[in-house]
């Protein structure tokens, strides 16, 4: 039983990895504002999966996803609505870390969700390829604190974590090689997960 | 339900009830749907209907605008080689899969099913993920379940500004 909900655990990580390396690819060709809603659906998933899969729960992180998924929405409706909305809860979550004195796992969650939040506000003014390349640095972030917080380590995410490195300097500078290595490390987790 | 009724309350629907989807149900749709128009009769639409959930967890992973929770992901595909034998071409067979498309949304929402074309997907993962060879093309996916909230009827421009009479420019 104890296996059979770490291999479940395990394979619902990989999943989580995998949304974020598609949608780092499919970034490339969509909106602009495809990028914010992206990040805030990873971050909406994130705290499924520590609630699910680690048994996390936070009531303002709770409260503040629920409020994510119309911002999700709202972003690709009304962008000053978006933006404004945004902001305030970049505020709220601010404020909840400089409340919390102490450098404990709630406050490295805190943080991660603010960096994230404040990655999707500053991609509505940044160009197109950026929204790849927060894409990526979430995975590595996700993954830092699933691995210190959560103790959550899997060998196929870390071998993905060794590229992101050459994909993110990629991104910038050779889209065609990009979108290639990119593809490459889709199909390898296709495989994975299958 | 009347036509109208149909084509005007018909949404996009992201929300779905932890509900199955009789097979009965999803055999009537396809076959209102492969009475969409077709080039020549070529009848080029395969369609894949899902309902593992571990497959349609899988393929919400590596398809960003997917709505998740559906009870069946229909995968439109195209049978390419079909096509070419007789003398289509792959433009036609998006035609064809977006027509048939159309049809199965309006037959889904007649039955009370929900459904949202989704094109954001990563066509090889998806593809490998449903084992399908190279001359079957994925065209979209449809997910389909019952609806939990019907959105608003989202504005639409007047006909009179997408119309013009006779000739461009013409009112």
């Amino acid at each position: 039983m104890i296996m059979n909900n770490k291999k479940k655990e395990q394979s619902e990580v990989i999943l989580f990895f995998a949304f974020m390396l598609t949608s780092a690819r499919g970034l490339l060709k969509e909106p602009l504002l495809y990028g914010p809603s992206r990040l805030l659906s990873t971050v909406i998933m994130l705290y499924e999966l520590l609630s699910k899969q680690f048994d996390y729960e936070d009531k303002d992180i709770s409260d503040l996803v629920e409020d994510l998924e119309e911002l999700r929405l709202l972003c690709m409706i009304d962008e000053d609505a978006f933006v404004a909305a945004i902001e305030e809860k970049i505020n709220v979550i601010d404020g909840k870390i400089l409340q919390n004195r102490e450098q404990n796992g709630r406050k490295k969650v805190l943080s991660f969700y603010l960096s994230i939040l404040t990655n999707a506000r500053a991609l509505i003014d940044e160009p197109q390829l950026y929204g790849s390349l927060r894409l990526l640095e979430t995975i590595v972030q996700s993954y830092d604190l699933l691995r210190d917080q959560f103790g959550f380590e899997d060998p196929d995410i870390s071998d993905l974590l060794k590229d992101i490195d050459e994909l993110k300097s990629l991104c910038l500078k050779d889209e065609t090689g990009f979108v290639y290595a990119l593809d490459s490390a889709i199909i390898h987790m296709v495989q994975v997960v299958k | 339900m009347e036509l109208e009724q149909i084509i005007l309350g018909r949404r996009s629907v992201r929300k779905y009830k932890d509900q199955p989807i009789p097979e009965e149900s999803i055999e009537h749709i396809l076959k209102l749907a492969i009475h969409a128009p077709t080039a020549s009769n070529i009848q080029p639409w395969i369609f894949g209907a899902v309902s593992d959930p571990n497959i349609i967890r899988m393929i919400e992973a590596f398809s960003p605008g997917m709505p998740r929770g559906a009870a069946v992901i229909i995968a439109v595909c195209s049978d390419q080689r079909l096509s070419e034998n007789k003398g289509g071409n792959s433009n036609l067979c998006t035609l064809d899969c977006a027509f048939a498309g159309q049809n199965l949304i309006l037959a889904a929402y007649e039955q009370g099913i929900g459904s949202c074309i989704v094109c954001s997907f990563n066509r090889p993962g998806v593809s490998s993920i449903l084992g399908l060879p190279d001359h079957v093309y994925l065209e979209y996916l449809v997910t389909l379940g019952y609806i939990i909230q019907t959105p608003k009827l989202p504005q639409r421009k007047p006909v009179e500004s997408v119309l013009f009479a006779n000739k461009w420019g013409d009112k």
